[in-house]
């Protein structure tokens, strides 16, 4: 009997021992795990921050009405882990063992600020008017809406933002870049794909791209700077006709056109340098193998 | 008054932010490491991983320093003048020239191939954490970007007073930086 006892509790001891290892953190945690379905909710502050971590999949994120962030959807090989700590929401999936994916509907306050980033992940993003922060490695960005500001970065991935934002900084490397709708400050910048803005009055803009067309097509208004540059591609710069820009083309291996600008002074070949209207802003076209085409933008009639 | 390189370097700097707060909430992960101490193992990964990263990035930051100090000094003013006809003339056909003889280009050179080679290694640290695909499609576009450098290289040997190749050439430098800064930075958050 005592020898019994003595195994007994030898075996607990052994147990208290290695709880802490034999019990899984994901346990611990209290995640949803493996392939499963969830919907879990949380209450979230109205401006507050989601912070979305999730390594593989597609993820949608969508505003709504409610200060409550809510995550439904599938997992697979994965477990998802939700906390919140004063005004952020964090939502997170980890794969077991092997990388996990998710497909996911993630719905937040409209207000809200996103942080979200992935590696083979697809992000996409409707309605919120916080600032968006949005990062993937090989996974396509998609946003719609009016979000304060964006900044999107994929390596792999297209980006294509169509938002009435006043600050937009958009990149990737091996994919294309594409904004419509936005205004004020823009920055988008690729390296394989073209690079494509169409918006209203812009005060600032970088467009760069490596192999791939620029085109940008809005109003420039005050004396700020506006740069469009490529090295295999074309440049094409649609403004309206009220303008009022020092213009300065260049190309090395290419032609260089513009129907704005009466008065404009063709230097050489590669170079073209006129002023629209009163001058003002700054506006520079570079491409090293290509053509760059000024023209006067076609307003819609009221 | 300031000149237009200083004008260039100014409106580079308006672009930093003015403050950076961290990527998120961190305390969790404290709390968390605090409760749950990590094995071992990932430990001596994660603290091999940091850093190599760190080594690379302050190597490539003073590289990316240097670079733009040079910059400064080298960057043509605005507006840049037009290639000459002669050079755009044999860029039509033009031969493999080595830019090393372009002795104005070594301190740009020297500062960007020192800043590419530490975040390359950055990069070759990573790259496991990225699909065969993923890797592939990088390699492409850097590839992309070196074959542009070279194109530019080649174009600026032939005319090396070209003020604005050599802008163009400066831009690439630093965008080939940029690329390589924005997936490393990339790949290391998310993996």
């Amino acid at each position: 009997m005592k020898r019994r006892m003595a195994v007994g509790a030898l075996m607990l001891t052994a147990l208290s021992f290695f709880a802490p290892v034999l019990v899984p953190r994901a346990a611990i945690a209290d995640p949803t795990s493996a392939d499963a379905t969830v919907n879990e909710t949380r209450p979230a502050k109205p401006n507050g921050v989601v912070d979305i971590d999730v390594p593989n999949g597609s993820i949608k994120i969508l505003a709504w009405n409610k200060s409550e962030v809510k995550v439904s959807g599938h997992l697979e090989r994965a477990e998802l882990e939700m906390s919140t700590s004063s005004d952020r929401t964090r939502v997170r999936v980890s794969g077991k063992r092997r990388p996990g994916e998710a497909e996911l509907e993630i719905h937040v306050p409209q207000g809200s600020r996103i942080e979200a980033k992935g590696v083979g992940t697809t992000l996409e993003v409707r309605d919120v008017t916080g600032a968006l922060r949005l990062q993937s490695v090989s996974g396509d960005i998609t946003v719609s809406g009016s979000p304060s500001d964006v900044d999107v970065h994929s390596v792999n991935g297209q980006v294509e933002l169509n938002v009435k934002s006043a600050v937009v900084n958009a990149r990737s490397i091996s994919g294309g870049v594409r904004v419509v709708g936005a205004r004020g400050r823009a920055m988008l910048d690729t390296v394989s794909g073209d690079c494509v803005l169409e918006g209203s009055d812009f005060t600032e803009v970088e467009m760069r791209a490596v192999s791939g067309d620029v085109r940008f097509t809005g109003g420039i208004s005050g004396q700020g700077s506006f740069e469009f540059k490529t090295h295999s591609g074309d440049v094409e710069l649609r403004l309206p006709s009220a303008t009022n820009a020092d213009v300065e083309l260049r190309t090395f291996n290419g032609s260089l056109e513009s129907t704005l600008g009466a008065g404009a002074r063709r230097q050489s070949t590669s170079a073209l340098d006129f002023r629209v209207g009163s001058g003002g802003a700054k506006v520079r076209g570079r491409t090293f193998n290509g053509d760059i085409r000024v023209e006067a933008k076609v307003e819609a009639k009221k | 008054m300031s000149q237009p390189d200083d004008r260039e370097l100014d409106r580079r700097v308006a672009k930093l932010p003015r403050s950076m707060h961290p990527e998120r909430d961190l305390w969790a992960d404290i709390e968390n490491r605090i409760v749950m101490p990590p094995t071992m193992g990932s430990l001596a990964a994660r603290r091999r991983k940091i850093v190599v990263a760190g080594a690379a990035s302050v190597i490539a930051a003073a590289a990316a320093v240097t670079l733009l100090v040079t910059g400064r000094v080298r960057r043509p003013p605005w507006p840049w003048p037009a290639p000459s006809a002669a050079a755009i003339a044999s860029s039509l056909s033009m031969p493999p020239a080595p830019v090393g003889e372009v002795p104005e280009n070594a301190k740009e050179r020297a500062a960007y191939r020192t800043a590419v080679l530490a975040l390359e290694a950055s990069l070759t640290e990573n790259r496991r954490y990225l699909s065969t695909d993923a890797v592939a499609r990088i390699d492409q576009s850097l590839g992309v970007l070196d074959h542009a450098i070279e194109a530019t290289e080649r174009a600026l040997a032939l005319d090396p007073e070209s003020a604005e190749l050599r802008s163009q050439l400066w831009d690439e430098y630093q965008q080939k930086i940029d690329a390589l800064t924005a997936v490393v930075d990339l790949v290391a958050r998310t993996s």
